[in-house]
């Protein structure tokens, strides 16, 4: 999932991003998975015909090509193939993209910067019957959509909310909520890196069920716990400075600014992380000297590796070397101008 | 995956039973796993009421030896008539996946699988999303032929609760789908 920049009216804390994917096979072909190289590129050729008849502005990139850009750091797995996998972007508008040949034949995608997934609904519906009536979806009467899984079957809709939750992590309740959230037919999913020793309670909250409700039923589902959740989320972080101490905060806080200022090799998620951190320390008016809209460009800035690359990298032998240093130095300069200044401590 | 026998835990070894003469690997969770062996051992004959130390003890351990003799000698079994044995994995006609490698590696071969594997798979998606009838979207292309079907349970379910008007109702609406059809067919 990518992290898109808020509009600054649109701020609700710990709101990241929301996403709704809908998964289709075409009917008589063997799914990605099973499918020799002939029969993806044969369906690849399909869908890329089909989605620039219905916008021209379309063009196809395989995974490898959207990682190398750097795009997409909170991406979903890839299982595809180098030539025949990937995703079919759209010049016309960036929040819409198909996966292609990935778990399925196709994934039609479309972004939003806060989590009213209910408004792009109808923009990614709209989007799914112009290319039904191009290709040739595999569904059945009783069963629907017909995915590569049976746990996506039915709607094969996934609404995802991307959140933020430092409040529960420094209160070290996130099981509980985990388990809370999975007894409401919710996915909850931590895409923090454990090899990043900074944590940033960054969650990927989507729908378990896709079969039995209706799609509309099925975003609100997940948009009522979102909003339910991020409440509870401003009511720990008001419990970890209240009943515990704003020092934890600080703390916490600190650590990141220390290891963004003074770090020599950080990788790309690492420093997503790390700015995260930073963007809560904001939220909650602990870090001084940077301005939520600032902070938000850097986390844009961040995920376009070609660019940090250009502007950052000596070139080492070792590409990973070279990135990782350049993200370094990126960060270095980024965050010399920031402190911290929490109130009442 | 889910235990096939219990559907509540998951699933962490194969079992082998014997289902009308055919043989049928389930999937299934430590629990039911041990109650099936159980059971199984306990239909062997046992001897005595105990009267020698020795002979209690090698009818204790007649059961291990024998399945131990079993499992030998249905491997040498296997390694004769293997090849002429007919296959017990049943397969999708469309792709050719077997059973076996669906519950392996959990995705299906392709759209036809639905079909082929219906009698699990139904069972399987109740089990993991509390329903198995999709209630969603339909494409463009299917929508007339879910409308009808949607009319016909509909009118099924009138007529079983003998609301007589209701069905009226339905069956005269049903006649309206069919005729706009059977105009724009011809």
């Amino acid at each position: 999932m990518r992290f898109r920049r808020k509009k600054a009216n649109a701020a609700v804390p710990g709101a990241l991003g929301g996403l709704l994917r809908l998964s289709r096979n075409l009917d008589g072909e063997k799914f990605p998975l099973w499918a020799s190289e002939s029969d993806r590129e044969r369906v690849k050729e399909k869908i890329l015909q089909a989605a620039l008849d219905v916008d021209p502005t379309a063009s196809f990139v395989t995974f490898n090509g959207i990682e190398q850009s750097g795009h997409s750091i909170f991406a979903e797995g890839h299982a595809g193939d180098p030539y025949t996998s990937g995703y079919i972007l759209f010049a016309s508008n960036p929040d819409k993209r198909i996966a292609v040949n990935n778990e399925n034949h196709l994934a039609i995608e479309y972004a939003c910067n806060g989590i009213d997934l209910a408004e792009i609904w109808p923009k990614l519906d709209e989007l799914d019957n112009r290319l039904a009536e191009r290709l040739d979806y595999a569904w059945s009467p009783r069963l629907g959509y017909l995915t590569a899984t049976s746990e996506n079957t039915g709607t094969a809709l996934r609404a995802e909310a991307l959140v933020q939750l430092p409040g529960f992590h420094l209160l070290q309740e996130m099981n509980a909520v985990t388990n809370a959230l999975e007894r409401m037919d919710c996915r909850v999913h931590n895409i923090d890196s454990p090899e990043c020793p900074f944590q940033a309670a960054i969650y990927r909250i989507s729908n378990r069920i896709t079969i039995g409700k209706d799609e509309a039923t099925l975003i609100e589902d997940v948009m009522r716990v979102t909003k339910k959740l991020l409440k509870r989320e401003q009511q720990a972080r008001q419990r970890v400075i209240f009943n515990h101490s704003a020092l934890l905060v600080a703390d916490y806080v600190s650590r990141a600014l220390s290891s963004a200022r003074s770090a020599f090799l950080v990788s790309p998620q690492e420093a997503m992380q790390l700015l995260f951190i930073l963007r809560f320390g904001v939220e909650m008016n602990f870090v001084k000297g940077i301005t939520m809209q600032e902070l938000d460009k850097l986390l844009g800035l961040a995920q376009k590796e070609e660019i940090v690359l250009e502007r950052f990298g000596r070139e080492y032998d070792d590409p990973e070397i070279d990135i990782e240093q350049a993200y370094a130095d990126f960060l270095n300069l980024s965050v010399q101008d920031l402190y911290i200044e929490p109130d009442g401590v | 995956m889910k235990c096939e026998i219990c559907h509540t835990a998951d699933a962490e070894t194969v079992f082998i039973r014997e289902e009308s003469g055919k043989q049928r690997e389930l999937y299934v969770c430590r629990k039911c796993a041990a109650h099936a062996q159980a059971s199984t051992s306990s239909r062997r004959p046992r001897s005595g009421n105990g009267a020698k130390d020795a002979e209690n003890a090698v009818s204790a351990l007649r059961p291990v030896l024998d399945e131990l003799f079993g499992a030998a000698f249905e491997i040498l079994d296997y390694a004769v008539k293997d090849r002429h044995r007919p296959s017990v994995d049943p397969s999708c006609p469309a792709c050719g996946l077997t059973r076996n490698e669906w519950r392996k590696n959990t995705t299906l071969g392709c759209p036809a699988c639905y079909k082929a594997f219906a009698s699990e798979l139904l069972p399987l998606i109740r089990d993991e999303q509390n329903a198995d009838r999709h209630v969603g979207k339909v494409p463009p292309k299917y929508r007339e032929t879910a409308k009808r079907d949607e009319l016909q349970r509909a009118l099924r379910a009138a007529v079983d609760a003998q609301d007589y008007e209701r069905a009226a109702l339905l069956r005269e609406e049903l006649e309206k789908l069919e005729l706009k059809s059977k105009g724009r067919n011809a």
